[in-house]
């Protein structure tokens, strides 16, 4: 997982730059097995010129106008695959979808927040990305589409592993989708001498419906998610026993990684550390 | 501003405007026509003999000129041990090593032709850790290590791995020890870690069709590197120039020589054409140096009373491929290993030591970070043993001005310093005595504090020189051959001109702000250790006195009155005894017109040198008299010890130095943060990381982590004590390195005040501070666990 390059050019490329989304998918069915979709090129350009890529077409967004799409219509919110990440950093965001809003705050810096976008930093799929993890505790789909048709389909299995998607080479994401609830949310994230955590946990608790999503992500190849059914969660009993039962559940069923960034012991305590401080967070709230 | 207030001001950098407007020219910006793109191929072993290069493919790139290899170039590189290569010759010894350099007329057409250059490599044994470097039967980095020249006082040992050792012998240390009733005996370390400037290296090289060799290059000391080049080319000096802009960060890794003699032979190889080379972030933290691994084996013995003893330290510097420099550094460490104490009987053993990891130079600091590291925190743990505080155990060590005499022999002058008044400074600030309440009982407040001096490392005749001119107008051009690295150097020496003069700061400029070239800057050793101000600054001071003089000459024909009577301030030269009879300095800039058109005189143009006065070499003993000046300093620091995570946070930290004489306070105060915070960074982040096949596993700014602003949310304090120095420029002594030695020692010291866990090895991130707490004190782990836990009960889900 060194990152490093030697090189100051870019692979050769064609760059193209369709004005709606009908001419992108006819590039993508006409180009897709050699091509890649760029907003901002935080990730494409940096996997460029590592040289882990070489795309013959960068198909630019950046010129079609419903892809900069937010929308809320109460209910669900939706944003478009080239809205920026700092574009995202608002109030209506932290009301609506308090776990995004805190993950978005925490993915690098607000300089490439105004590059990034929410799709891309999930498509690069690295396993210490802060949308996935956030995603996924928000119940959010994806809305793919391809020449022709369109489908929506849940987050939860779209990454496959470190660098892998489930997305055709003919497909794109349109826009993310998550529904809206009343919720409270929190997303931690823990850096130990990297710019990446070593363990973040993104907690949406939606506490009309009585239900929560907590996902422990950075500690292995694909997040792990918890929901109160997995650990026997009774909102109506205490706190602590309730923890003593998620604590048990992590002992027995996560198991971090070791590599560069941390051991997996460490990880294994910064995850109930981050799990507690969130359920802290979250559960203390006045509901208003 | 009136001249004569201005030192001792807050003055901006007079590059300022140049740099907030981006119009500054670094040596990137620099392009020359016909210029020609190098790129260079290198080792993916720590340690194999090449058996054969091809390039042929290389070759038929379209816009590849040449590729070169070791064996076009059999020259040897290096400042005090001739032990490098300017592309490797026979053998690969490091993962990084240049091996072969692709030179193209532009940056594409290299770096395709560096993948088709095919190199057969036989492996050999690597020697990565440096103590196995030592055993008898470790395989050689260096089997020629008898060939290689050096310096006078390094000598590297054939047949082994040592680049240098180095002595300091004073008493009886073992005698010492037994007398002690208190010993301290521990293992410390450092980690490699990188400049990370913000500028990486990079370098024009033109060989001229006459012969002549011209580099433009991103370097601290053109001097050196022209001295470097000529010493290693076999060239005379005069038939090479060194130009050096504006550098975007130094501290030490552009010291000496880089990569100059490699791209002005690549420019005679092409034809005579300019080549550039610029490294990426990953080949600089790969293919060139970083600062050593340290390993120190310290004993200590101190009396009852907290008297310090004995010291018998071994310190083993891990130099990597190339110890050019760093067996200087070692030797530093070894002889400064006493720090700011008189120690009766003292023994140090400095080793530098090569392996198959990345070479090393020096660095902010030059052995002192290293030397530090133990010794404050020994006296830390001795204090907290013999139930004494940090504060007095440092005091009644401390070396006295005008009575003591250092390890070396050498003596404490008299007006070095208030190294008493400092301590009890830093203690007040940070309030050492005072107990805080941590926000949370999962968190520990802790202080610590650390002492520190150093003097710079050079060779006894480091000397200096400076150019003063009067324009016809009165302003006046300075020049001295300090480059200029965002240090402050030249708006000091800007200052030092003004006031003496007594002419506005605008009216003055110091010509290398904007670069320095050895064909047109007058000489300066280096601008390293800290030295810029106090040696550029004599020499200025000589240079306007002396142009001062030539003003006074003909002022005394033209007023009719004696030479001594005459003064010059303000702007003006005066009689003294009749001060209306006075002229604007200007007046005398090209020499003096008389009213009938007549003339005396010429233009005036001050010249002023310097060199250290009584410097000597050390001998086997390490003894000798080897500094110009010694700036004490300490830091403190109140931290926060997260016991569930290990994570530090610094509450507040304080930076106190005894410098002499504030010349620029801005600048000073710069310095203080911004060393503060370069060592938070070697302290807490930074770690270059290797693989057990000797490949760096962290080469980027992401994970090899230097702090952001984010990371710099807490007060810095600082205070300047004024004790002058009589043969610095106003009394004033260096402050550029002082400012990042005591940091880490001084976190360490409030982790272990807080918690009582020893902290032995950098950096100190949370895994490692946590791995430290649970083994060392699991107890304060799960009471702050559970501490953290109960918590939660105040919390109910609604």
């Amino acid at each position: 997982m060194s990152f490093g390059s030697a090189y100051f050019t870019l692979p050769k490329f064609k760059y193209i730059k369709p004005r709606s989304v009908d001419e992108l998918l006819n590039y993508l069915s006409e180009y897709g097995s050699n091509a890649k979709i760029m907003s901002g090129g935080v990730g494409v350009i940096a996997f460029m010129k590592e040289r882990l890529i070489s795309p013959d077409y960068i198909i630019s967004l950046s010129d079609i106008p419903e892809l900069k799409k937010v929308k809320n219509d109460g209910e669900t919110f939706e944003i478009g695959a080239n809205v920026h990440l700092s574009e995202l950093e608002y109030e209506l965001v932290r009301k609506t979808v308090p776990t995004l809003f805190k993950a978005v705050k925490n993915i690098a810096d607000p300089t490439i927040r105004n590059m990034g976008t929410l799709v891309g930093d999930l498509a690069e799929a690295i396993p210490w990305a802060d949308a996935y993890p956030a995603l996924l505790s928000l119940d959010a789909s994806l809305e793919v589409m391809k020449k022709g048709s369109s489908k929506k389909v849940p987050v939860n299995g779209f990454v496959e592993g470190l660098g892998q998607i489930n997305l055709k080479e003919d497909e794109f994401i349109s826009k993310i989708i998550i529904p809206v609830r009343k919720m409270r949310g929190t997303y931690l994230k823990f850096a130990n001498s990297s710019e990446y955590g070593l363990a973040t946990v993104a907690l949406t608790y939606l506490y009309e419906e009585e239900r929560f999503n907590l996902v422990l992500g950075s500690i292995t190849e694909k997040p792990i998610v918890i929901n109160n059914a997995d650990v026997n969660w009774d909102f109506k009993s205490d706190l602590s026993k309730n923890i003593e039962k998620l604590n048990a559940y992590i002992d027995s069923n996560v198991n971090p990684v070791d590599d560069l960034l941390s051991s997996s012991k460490f990880r294994k305590n910064i995850i109930k550390y981050l799990t507690l401080r969130a359920i802290k967070e979250v559960f203390s709230y006045e509901r208003n | 501003m009136t001249s004569n207030s201005i030192l001792g001001e807050k003055i901006p950098q007079v590059d300022s405007w140049l740099k907030v407007t981006g119009t500054l020219r670094y040596n990137f910006d620099i392009s020359l026509p016909d210029m020609l793109f190098a790129k260079l191929v290198t080792s993916k072993y720590a340690h194999a003999k090449i058996k054969s290069i091809d390039f042929e493919d290389a070759l038929k790139v379209p816009g590849v000129v040449a590729v070169a290899t070791g064996k076009d170039f059999p020259y040897r590189l290096g400042i005090y041990v001739s032990d490098r290569d300017v592309l490797a010759i026979d053998k690969v010894r490091w993962v990084g090593h240049p091996v072969a350099a692709v030179i193209a007329t532009d940056i594409g057409a290299a770096e395709e032709a560096v993948e088709k250059v095919v190199v057969d490599y036989e492996p050999l044994e690597p020697v990565l850790d440096i103590e196995k470097a030592l055993e008898n039967d470790s395989p050689l980095v260096h089997e020629h290590l008898g060939e290689y020249s050096s310096f006078p006082g390094f000598k590297p040992i054939p047949g082994t791995n040592i680049a240098n050792e180095f002595k300091l012998i004073k008493g009886n240390v073992d005698e010492g020890l037994q007398q002690s009733s208190l010993i301290i005996e521990d293992t410390f370390k450092m980690p490699q870690i990188s400049h990370a400037t913000m500028e990486v290296q990079n370098t024009i090289g033109y060989w001229r069709p006459d012969g002549t060799v011209e580099v433009w290059s991103s370097v601290q000391s053109p001097y050196a590197t022209r001295f470097l080049l000529s010493k290693s080319l076999g060239m005379p000096l005069n038939k090479i120039v060194v130009h050096a802009p504006p550098i975007g960060g130094g501290f030490g890794l552009k010291a000496g020589l880089g990569w100059e003699a490699l791209v002005a032979l690549l420019s005679r190889k092409a034809g005579n054409k300019p080549v550039k080379l610029t490294l990426s972030r990953a080949e600089q933290m790969i293919a060139a140096p970083s600062r050593d691994l340290f390993l120190a084996k310290v004993k200590a013995g101190f009396s009852k009373e907290g008297k310090f003893l004995a010291y018998k330290a071994e310190f083993f510097m891990d130099a990597g491929a190339y110890a050019d420099y760093t067996v200087n550094v070692s030797r530093t460490s070894g002889y400064s290993a006493e720090g700011a104490y008189e120690i009766e009987n003292v023994n140090v053993r400095s080793l530098a030591v090569y392996t198959n990891k990345i070479p090393t130079t020096a660095m902010r600091g030059f052995g002192h970070p290293e030397n530090h590291w133990p010794l404050e925190q020994i006296l830390d743990r001795a204090a907290h043993e013999l139930k004494m505080d940090p504060v007095s155990i440092r005091r009644i060590n401390l070396l006295k001005p005008g009575k003591s005499f250092r390890a070396t022999g050498e003596r404490v002058r008299e007006d070095e310093g208030d190294p008493e008044g400092v301590l009890k400074t830093a203690a007040e600030l940070i309030q050492i005595e005072k107990v805080e309440e941590s926000s949370a009982p999962w968190l520990v407040r802790g202080k610590g504090l650390s002492m520190l001096v150093k003097a710079p490392s050079q060779p006894s005749n480091a000397a200096a020189s400076a150019i003063v001119k009067l324009n016809e107008d009165g302003t006046i051009d300075v020049i001295t051959g300090t480059g200029s690295m965002g240090q402050g150097t030249p708006t000091g020496l800007a200052m030092i001109a003004a006031k003496e003069f007594g002419v506005p700061l605008e009216n003055v400029k110091v010509v290398q702000t904007e670069g320095v070239d050895t064909d047109r800057n007058a000489y300066t050793w280096q601008t390293v250790g800290s030295r810029g101000l106090f040696s550029d600054g004599i020499a200025l001071l000589r240079a306007v006195d002396d142009a001062k003089d030539q003003i006074r000459t003909m002022a005394s024909v033209v007023f009719k009155v004696p030479k001594d009577d005459l003064e010059i301030s303000d702007g003006y030269v005066f009689s003294k005894s009749h001060p209306w009879v006075k002229k604007e300095l200007k007046e005398f800039a090209n020499g003096y017109t008389f009213d009938d058109g007549t003339c005396i005189g010429g233009p005036v143009i001050g010249r002023g040198s310097y060199a250290p006065v009584l410097n000597t070499f050390l001998d086997e003993n390490g003894h000798g008299s080897n500094t110009v000046f010694h700036t004490f300093g300490a830091t403190a620091v109140e931290a926060e010890i997260n016991l569930i995570t290990g994570e530090i946070k610094i509450i507040k930290a304080v930076q106190v130095f005894d410098i002499g004489k504030i010349i620029n306070l801005m600048g000073l105060i710069a310095q203080a943060d911004g060393g503060f915070i370069m060592g938070l960074g070697s302290a807490l982040f930074e770690e270059i990381k290797f693989d057990d096949s000797g490949w760096v596993l962290n080469p980027n700014l992401t994970h090899y982590y230097i702090p952001r602003i984010t990371d710099i949310n807490f007060e810095i304090k600082e205070k300047f004590l004024e004790t002058p120095q009589k043969d610095g420029p106003f009394g004033a002594r260096g402050i550029g390195e002082h400012v990042m030695i005591g940091v880490a020692p001084a976190i360490a010291n409030a982790v272990y005040n807080a918690t009582g866990v020893k902290i032995n090895e950098l950096p100190m991130n949370a895994e490692n501070i946590w791995r430290q707490i649970t083994s060392q004190k699991p107890e304060l782990f799960y009471k702050a666990f559970q501490n953290f836990e109960g918590s939660l009960k105040e919390v109910t889900a609604k």
